[in-house]
């Protein structure tokens, strides 16, 4: 949704630059998430979000399909250190008419919605934006802009700094909303292919995300070397990426660990985890690809690896073990169900 | 608007072909009735359903939809393009008002399941022997049979005109069905409204692909660079005028 994305998606106008001055990433967002049903908040903790670098994504801690709205208080700040680092004056000739702009839409579905208010002192608080969970479908994407409210002084032909032009804009942030029910990601596809030469130590194969732009993640029978990207995600560097590789470095090891030993009375924890994950089938003797993508499954610990940033590795460690217990206890019920019937 | 629950395949979505393998006589385009696709007989199938309420009926769903669409058919029993706008407006309507909201209808697999067990005749109709497979399944779910139906409605619904479906039933270029269904501007309703309706009023010079494809380009560039969204309604629609003088 930044500005280069809609020129991206169109070829002719891949080369075009920004015809003026713009402060990217020069707004942030900060603020909360609460999730209702039957307009009554479901936990009395909200979820913080920031548009801060890396940690963009936030999870809803496991109460994705059961919400029937989010109610957002974001406040949107101008900060001349930041991004580009222009001073608004730079910017505009008239920093008292900026407004600042919450622009939401979820892709899926095709919803858009926008909200606006002046920029006071540096900021604009927006309180109880409801986003109504019939209109949008898996994720939803934030981000803010900031934008004149009159003509500007300086005009050019291109339509700049006119009313309404974009002077500045946040990074955006993502709410993961997946629900069981999301059936682009949901269940698991079982992919008729063989594994390739290179991966042909590859025990299970996982989509987590369901999303082909995402990476697909090996899942190596060795445990030395667990984890592999098939395709480099986009930001290598980005915190979120090498958690989610640390982390799932653990729960494979876990994993891989309990399965070989056997989990003993994983009969009576079977029950709780159907609800999560659904169409659980694991089929491996054919050296065929097993392609997971229980939409909960990934929200969860994605949610876990969210507040995992801030823990010390001991928590991180009992996270994880956590996670893989869980995991080893689906693959072990689902391999008994295969090999019983 | 009473809600329903709207019933679909779990997990068919990625592998259709393995119950329906492309040489199968479901696809026989001769006879449309000879194969009907049912679900119950395959026990690796789950049904599932999203939604509140009743079990929404498909079967009275289908054979309304057909005494309205169907009665358009050619000497060859072929649907021709002009029936989208009306079966557009039709599915959209019965749908809303038995609970289909934007999040159910993302749902690849609701449509699938329309199409390959209900719909099987009217795609048929419709799409012919070229398209039929692909318009049948949801590999691409913008240009499925049904689902590109319903959000062509959807997102061409004009809330504030007395008619709500002024624009969704105008004989549009197929160009701006496509850019509808694909591109993210259309999710814009301010913008997006106001672009149709300059391609309504000005048809005679707009309402062909040339015009179209460069016309709908430069909004979007533009609301790149000035947020088209915060203007008032007037001062949209001149940039939007201004944009198409420039084409």
């Amino acid at each position: 949704m930044q500005w280069n994305e809609f020129i991206q998606t169109d070829h002719t106008y891949t080369d075009q630059e920004w015809p003026y001055r713009v402060g990217i990433n020069q707004l942030s967002i900060k603020g909360e998430l609460k999730l209702l049903r039957n307009n009554m908040p479901i936990n009395q903790e909200p979820i913080e979000v920031s548009s801060a670098p890396g940690q963009a994504r936030f999870s809803l801690n496991g109460n994705s399909d059961v919400f029937e709205s989010i109610r957002m208080n974001l406040v949107v700040a101008f900060s001349e250190d930041i991004g580009a680092g222009y001073q608004l004056s730079e910017l505009t000739d008239r920093p008292d008419t900026a407004d600042v702009l919450i622009v939401y839409y979820s892709k899926a579905a095709r919803y858009y919605n926008t909200f606006r208010k002046p920029l006071i002192s540096g900021q604009a608080v927006f309180e109880k934006i409801l986003v109504d969970r019939n209109e949008v479908f898996e994720n939803v994407v934030v981000q803010a802009f900031l934008v004149l409210r009159e003509d500007s002084g300086r005009e050019s032909d291109t339509g700049a700094l006119k009313k309404g032009s974009v002077i500045s804009f946040s990074r955006d942030i993502e709410i993961l909303t997946d629900a069981k029910h999301n059936l682009f990601s949901g269940g698991i596809n079982q992919v008729t292919e063989e594994f390739s030469p290179q991966e042909k130590n590859a025990l299970y194969k996982l989509d987590f995300d369901g999303e082909t732009s995402e990476p697909y993640i090996i899942w190596n029978k060795k445990y030395e070397d667990v984890i592999r990207f098939l395709k480099q995600p986009k930001s290598s560097e980005s915190a979120y990426y090498k958690l989610q590789h640390m982390m799932l470095s653990i729960i494979s090891h876990e994993i891989m660990m309990q399965t070989l030993a056997g989990v003993a009375g994983a009969e009576e924890n079977i029950e709780d985890l159907e609800d999560d994950f659904v169409e659980m089938k694991i089929l491996n003797s054919s050296r065929k690809y097993i392609h997971l993508t229980s939409a909960n499954i990934h929200n969860d610990i994605r949610g876990t690896m969210l507040q995992l940033e801030k823990c010390d590795s001991l928590t991180r460690m009992q996270h994880g073990l956590k996670l893989g217990q869980a995991f080893s206890q689906c693959i072990n019920s689902s391999m008994e169900e295969a090999v019983n019937g | 608007m009473a809600s329903h629950q709207f019933k679909y395949v779990n997990g068919f979505s990625h592998q259709w072909s393995l119950f329906l393998p492309p040489d199968s006589d479901f696809w026989d385009l001769e006879n449309p009735d000879a194969e009907l696709f049912n679900p119950g007989e395959h026990s690796d199938l789950r049904e599932g359903s999203m939604g509140d309420g009743e079990d929404f009926d498909y079967e009275t769903f289908y054979n309304e939809f057909m005494d309205e669409i169907g009665q358009h058919a050619d000497s060859n029993n072929r649907l021709l393009e002009y029936t989208d706008n009306d079966a557009a407006v039709f599915i959209y309507k019965y749908l809303e008002s038995n609970g289909m909201t934007a999040r159910i209808a993302a749902n690849k697999e609701i449509w699938l399941y329309m199409c390959l067990v209900h719909f099987k005749k009217y795609v048929w109709m419709r799409w012919g022997a070229g398209n039929y497979q692909d318009r049948m399944t949801v590999n691409n779910l913008r240009r499925n049979a049904l689902a590109r139906l319903w959000r062509f409605a959807y997102l061409t619904r004009d809330a504030e005109a007395s008619d709500p479906y002024h624009l969704t039933v105008f004989p549009f270029n197929q160009e701006v069905w496509n850019f509808t269904t694909d591109t993210i501007l259309s999710g814009n309703r301010p913008i997006w409204m106001e672009a149709l309706k300059y391609i309504k009023n000005n048809a005679e010079t707009a309402n062909n692909n040339n015009f179209i494809r460069k016309f709908l380009r430069l909004v979007r560039v533009k609301n790149a660079v000035v947020k088209l969204n915060t203007l008032e309604q007037d001062e949209l629609n001149d940039r939007i005028v201004s944009i198409a003088v420039q084409v």
